[in-house]
Parts: C-alpha cells; sequence; structure tokens
C-alpha cells in the first residue's frame, strides 16, 4: 500500500526520516484487534510524530487532528500511518509496543544500518526487509529528480510534480518559507507519511 | 471529475494540484478526461472559488470505475473484491509468514512515481512472467483484472484505462532471482509505461541480506533505505503454522 520504499533522494537527507506503520494482519490476527490499534496510536500520539494520517478520516497532524476523536474512530482493519525525524522517539515507541506485548506488525522504513541500530537499541530482531530496485521502464517520463524527492513522501501520489515545481519557485522567489511551502506539500498526503522536516531541509537546498 | 464550466472562474489555482496534470486551462478550466484517473485530490484538497469540481454518475460505471479504485486511497475495491491496491506485503510478514526464507517476494508498482499507467501497458512484463511459470498473487486487485493468469493478459475492457498505479506482486524461490530479474530488466527495456521495483526478503538470523550482494552481482546497487518489519507481530506466523 504505502509508497515508503520508494522514496526519492540522497542517502544523507534519509538519515532523519523513520516512516512508522504498524497494522493488524487480515484474516489473522485482524479480529477484536481495535484496542491494540488504539493502544498504538496512543503511544505514538504520547511521543509526538512529525506526520500523521488516516485515510478513513481523510486528515493528517497539517490539516490537523483531535487524536482523541481518531482514536474514537479506529477499527480492527486501521492502520497506524505515521512518520517521526527524530530516532529516539521511534525507540521510545517500539519499546513500550514490546513491553506491553501489544502484538500488532510494525515496519519502519529508513535507512537499514540506523533501523537495525534502533532495533538492537530494543531488543527486537528484524524479520524481513522491502528493498528497492529503482525506478524502470520509460523512465523519460519521469518528472524531475529534485522534484521526486518531494513528491514521493506521500505514500499514495498525491504530491502533484506541478504543485512542487510552483512551491519550489515561491522559496526560491522570497514569496515562501521553505516551512510554508512543506506545509501546503504536506496537506495532500492522507496517510501522514510526508516528513515535513525533511522536505523543510530539502526545500531549503539552492 | 469533472469541472462545471459555468462555475469556473478560470483562476487557474486549481492546475498544480493534479498529480497527472491533467486540469487544463480553455476558456474555463477542464479535466482531461482521458488521463484524469479519478483519484478525487481535486475535488479535496482545492479550495475551488466556485466550488465547481464534481464527481459525474459515469465515475462509477464500469471500466471507467476501476480508475477510482486504483488511484483514489481513500476508494474500496467494490469492483475487483479486493481493499487496496497492494496486499500487506512486507508490513505484516512477520504475522503471515507469507515470504518464507527461501523464497523472494517481488513488487512491481506500475505507474509510479507521479506518471500513471494504461492498464493494458502492464502486460509488457505480466505476459513475459507468465510465460516464465510466475504465479500472481490472487489477492491482489490487478490479478481480478487479468482476462487469464496464466497468460498474464489484461481484460480488454479495461485495457485502456488510466490509473496512479497498479501492482503485480508474486513470489518466486530464491535460486530463481538472476532468471527473473534477467526477464524483468528485457522487458522493462519494451516497456512505455513506468514502474517501481521491490522485493521482499527475510534477514538472516545473524541479520544480514544476502540478496543485497546478489543484486550487486547483476549490477543493481539498492539503496540503504529500507522497509524493515521489526519483528513485533504476534502470533508469530512461524509458530502459527
Amino acid at each position: 500500500m504505502t509508497h515508503s520504499l520508494h522514496r526519492v533522494g540522497p542517502e544523507a537527507s534519509f538519515t532523519e526520516d523513520f516512516v512508522f506503520i504498524s497494522r493488524p494482519a487480515m484474516g489473522i490476527n485482524h479480529v477484536g484487534c481495535t484496542p491494540k490499534v488504539q493502544r498504538t496510536l496512543e503511544l505514538v500520539f504520547e511521543e509526538g510524530p512529525t506526520n500523521l494520517g488516516s485515510l478513513t478520516t481523510q486528515e493528517n497532524l497539517t490539516l490537523g487532528i483531535d487524536p482523541q476523536a481518531l482514536i474514537a474512530k479506529t477499527e480492527d482493519n486501521s492502520p497506524v500511518m505515521c512518520v517521526f525525524h527524530e530516532r529516539e522517539k521511534v525507540i521510545h515507541v517500539l519499546e513500550r509496543l514490546k513491553e506491553e506485548e501489544v502484538g500488532l506488525s510494525v515496519v519502519v522504513t529508513g535507512l537499514v544500518d540506523q533501523v537495525q541500530e534502533i532495533c538492537e537499541v530494543v531488543g527486537l530482531k528484524p524479520h524481513s526487509a522491502g528493498i528497492s530496485l529503482g525506478i524502470h521502464g520509460a523512465t523519460d517520463l519521469l518528472p524531475e529528480e529534485d522534484v521526486m524527492c518531494l513528491s514521493t513522501m506521500c505514500g499514495h501520489g498525491m504530491i502533484a510534480a506541478g504543485l512542487v515545481r510552483q512551491v519550489k519557485k515561491a522559496v526560491a522567489d522570497g514569496r515562501m518559507t521553505p516551512r510554508e511551502a512543506s506545509t501546503v506539500l504536506a496537506r495532500p498526503c492522507y496517510c501522514g507519511i510526508f516528513n515535513q522536516k525533511r522536505a523543510e531541509k530539502l526545500l531549503a537546498q539552492k | 471529475m469533472k469541472i462545471d464550466g459555468e462555475l469556473c472562474m478560470s483562476c487557474g489555482e486549481c492546475i498544480p494540484y493534479c498529480p497527472l496534470g491533467a486540469i487544463e486551462m480553455w476558456d474555463t478550466a477542464q479535466i482531461n478526461q482521458d488521463e484524469c484517473v479519478e483519484c478525487g485530490i481535486c475535488i479535496r484538497q482545492i479550495e475551488c472559488p466556485g466550488e465547481a469540481f464534481y464527481e459525474s454518475p459515469e465515475t462509477m460505471k464500469w471500466p471507467r470505475s476501476v480508475r477510482k479504485v486504483f488511484s483514489d486511497p481513500t476508494a474500496k475495491h467494490e469492483n475487483t473484491g479486493v481493499r487496496g491496491r497492494g496486499t500487506e506485503e512486507v508490513k505484516t510478514n512477520d504475522v503471515t509468514d507469507r515470504f518464507k526464507r527461501g523464497y523472494l517476494g517481488m513488487a512491481l508498482e506500475f505507474g509510479r512515481p507521479g506518471v500513471g499507467t494504461r492498464l493494458g501497458d502492464v502486460e509488457v512484463i505480466t505476459t513475459t512472467l507468465a510465460q516464465a511459470g510466475v504465479e500472481f498473487e490472487p489477492n491482489n486487485p490487478l490479478t481480478h483484472l487479468m482476462e487469464d493468469a496464466h497468460t498474464g493478459s489484461i481484460k480488454e475492457d479495461v485495457r485502456n484505462e488510466k490509473v496512479l498505479s497498479a501492482i503485480v506482486e508474486f513470489v518466486i524461490p530464491e535460486s530463481q532471482l538472476e532468471d527473473c530479474v534477467g526477464k524483468i530488466t528485457e522487458a522493462a527495456s519494451r516497456a512505455r509505461c513506468i514502474f517501481s521495483w521491490g522485493i521482499v526478503a527475510r534477514f538472516e538470523p545473524d541479520g544480514s541480506l544476502p540478496v543485497v550482494e546478489r543484486l550487486a552481482e547483476l549490477g543493481i546497487n539498492v539503496p540503504r533505505n529500507m522497509k524493515v518489519n521489526v519483528g513485533l507481530g504476534r502470533p508469530k506466523g512461524e509458530d502459527r503454522i
């Protein structure tokens, strides 16, 4: 589902980018798991994610989310989708999930060395990995790489290349700050894994 | 999605928001219906001063309805019977054990990033893979749009439908990696569309991922940004089965 695996950009831009997704396995452990999803959301909100989204309510942190309202609308098949830019927060959430034996699956997308180190600190043994083999086929159709660095941060491709070009120009012309521009780009991403902090840094680069 | 020309104020504010650039400015703004994938971002996100955007009844009529379900993340797959554009893939592999040791999961997401694809264009890969004996994931919605999963051919009535994303998923024994990569790479050179390619592999007990070295020997140096299932899911797939 979410496209966190194929985020485009220089390796250094991922050092503060940890996409966190938790969900039950449909047909195996999803029945009656609403309290587990709710607890995961509570722990994530306690730490304070950089962004978090919901396809059910069509919201993200940029648009404004009431944590209690979102938790109340949680169902057995609701995923938790968010992003952190601080490694320590990921560690804290994973530690609590492990300690409380919540039991939902969790994937963390980030630089694999960093994620493995996080797992070591928490005492987890990574199970499996999604590995990107890049973009293939008629690649001449693709937008510019600096545009894709920002547009690929939405897990469902909802951030248009045209919008990225528009805000990049506004930043270059001094009509918008990188923070304001990253907020504009974060709005269409309901999966909530658009990392505004990473976007701000990318937009601040000349 | 459509724009009511009577209500449109021709301000052009909406144009940058379309992920596929399908909004065009004539006397008023219009949506190129052949290029629109019905993702719905325009009607959800754009603060149109004339409130001119609307979803016409044709959006949910077959075969155009596949555009929405393969492009709008808020939509469900009522036509295919499967929710989402793909499966849970690596996300729940610690519980499902779908990708076991000795096997590799493959996911080719057509149309991403930011280009879209005609459903018929995925055949360049699916027919090649089918000839090689690949069995496509039955729970993937694209498999439901195949005329025959043994040939990889796409149903005639949906071939020209454009979508934001369509994912081809399957599992291979590890021993077939080199052969499979060779076939996909060759077919990709003939493709009229793009695809983002991903593999799912199990970590070895020592924490290594031998597939990375094997891919490097094939000339594919994978990025270090990976999607890691940290193993918190219960019951564990290996214990359950």
